[in-house]
């Protein structure tokens, strides 16, 4: 039986006080504990991407962070991306060019992209595959994903591409 | 943490070392540059000082994985890991770098050359480390970094790695420094000592390149086969790489005679 931790930290925007099992992956507590259930737990190795979040800004894969470690961060997940209820950019491009099939690797290519768009907000093609090459899709072929972003990046720059 | 998952490293007590200030921190200091070991590679390669004084080792640690991996793997880990394909370690041999170890019986900096005993093995012993420390390559050289992998993303792991560092003589007609390091072609990542001194002093061109990258592949090379390449196929890869960061080196002197 493992042994557990107090941290405080800040959960798309809400602050919570929680004890964590000190052996918990940050990807447990999003999904087990808080009910965000929109991370995924793909791989449980780091390669596929599904259970990407950003902490404090930076994306990472949650399977491999250890709840406590964000004792002090701010996390931000998709559900974090469509506050009050109106979907984000990303979001609305994603479902305009066709790039969710099943669904799975949305989340976490666009919690990807969002910190792409964070830091770059005119990348170039080959700045958006290198930036969702820890992204696995079975699915789509990745084509229509990297049209959605681009076209993402538009909107965000305040042009209006549907 | 992988390996944690998998059971294949059991610990009782993990100390979370990656918030002490020194570990977290980029600094120059008389020409050198320090890189806390706790500085993410993703870090190190967006960094503007290293990008201008240390660029090809911010272009090796922008292919070191996935924007996520970037986002958590240090310098200090990838070097610790002692994988003989790690991204970091054909640069920083390279460059000359240094690591500082703390320990019980106190403190003590071991070149980057004598740090590495086998795959997954260093000479730390009940020892952590603090910092690399890398010191300015002269300003007249060109370095390159080259990285084979199994998909077009370069973030995958490495089945060939080649860092290059040429420097040529005043006159720009004869190589007088060069120094190769190989990665995923040993049991560590390895200086090409043989490839390296088949190129010192020797006119910069198409034949000291081609017995260079030969000696690189023949002699300084010890590839395995494993799941990913045949040792074959590393071999062949390495000539070739070797070679193409040759040609590319000498495309970035001014005034070199051309390969």
């Amino acid at each position: 039986m493992s042994e557990f931790g107090k941290i405080r930290a800040t959960i798309n925007g809400q602050t919570y006080d929680l004890s964590v099992a000190l052996n918990e992956t940050l990807l447990e507590l999003l999904r087990y504990r808080l009910a965000l259930t929109g991370t995924k737990s793909g791989c449980e190795t780091g390669d596929c991407g599904a259970c990407t979040v950003l902490v404090s800004g930076k994306a990472v894969n949650s399977c491999l962070v250890l709840a406590v470690e964000i004792d002090g961060a701010s996390v931000t997940t998709i559900e974090g991306l469509s506050a009050g209820g109106e979907l984000h950019p990303l979001q609305q491009a994603f479902i305009d060019h066709g790039a969710v099939q099943c669904g799975f690797c949305a989340p976490g290519i666009i919690m990807a992209a969002k910190s792409l768009l964070d830091e770059e907000p005119r990348p170039s093609e080959e700045e958006i595959r290198t930036a969702i090459a820890g992204n696995l899709c079975r699915c789509t072929g990745y084509l229509s994903i990297v049209k959605a972003i681009a076209a993402a990046a538009e909107v965000l720059r305040g042009g209006d591409k549907r | 943490m992988v390996k944690m998952k998998e059971g294949k490293l059991r610990y009782g007590v993990l100390v979370d070392i990656k918030r002490i200030p020194e570990m977290g921190s980029i600094r120059p200091e008389n020409g050198v540059i320090r890189l806390g070991a706790a500085v993410t590679s993703r870090a190190i390669a967006r960094s503007p000082l290293v990008r201008e004084r240390l660029p090809l080792l911010s272009r090796a640690l922008g292919l070191l994985g996935s924007m996520q991996i970037g986002n958590r793997a240090t310098i200090g880990g990838n070097l610790c890991n002692a994988s003989p394909a790690a991204d970091s370690a054909p640069p920083l041999l390279v460059l000359g770098a240094s690591v500082k170890l703390i320990g019980a019986r106190g403190e003590r900096k071991v070149p980057l050359e004598n740090f590495f005993l086998g795959p997954g093995k260093t000479v730390m012993d009940r020892e952590m480390l603090t910092e690399v420390q890398v010191p300015s390559p002269p300003s007249q050289g060109r370095a390159v970094f080259y990285k084979l992998g199994l998909r077009a993303a370069p973030e995958d792991i490495a089945l060939v790695s080649v860092a290059l560092f040429g420097v040529p003589d005043a006159g720009g007609k004869n190589w007088q420094d060069l120094r190769i390091a190989l990665g995923a072609l040993a049991p560590t990542a390895i200086r090409a000592l043989h490839a390296e001194e088949a190129l010192r002093g020797q006119p910069i061109g198409r034949k000291s390149a081609e017995d260079a990258s030969r000696l690189a592949a023949e002699k300084d090379s010890d590839p395995i086969t494993d799941i990913r390449a045949s040792a074959k196929y590393r071999r062949a890869m390495v000539e070739l790489l070797v070679r193409r960061a040759l040609e590319q080196v000498t495309r970035e002197i001014p005034g070199a005679s051309k390969l």
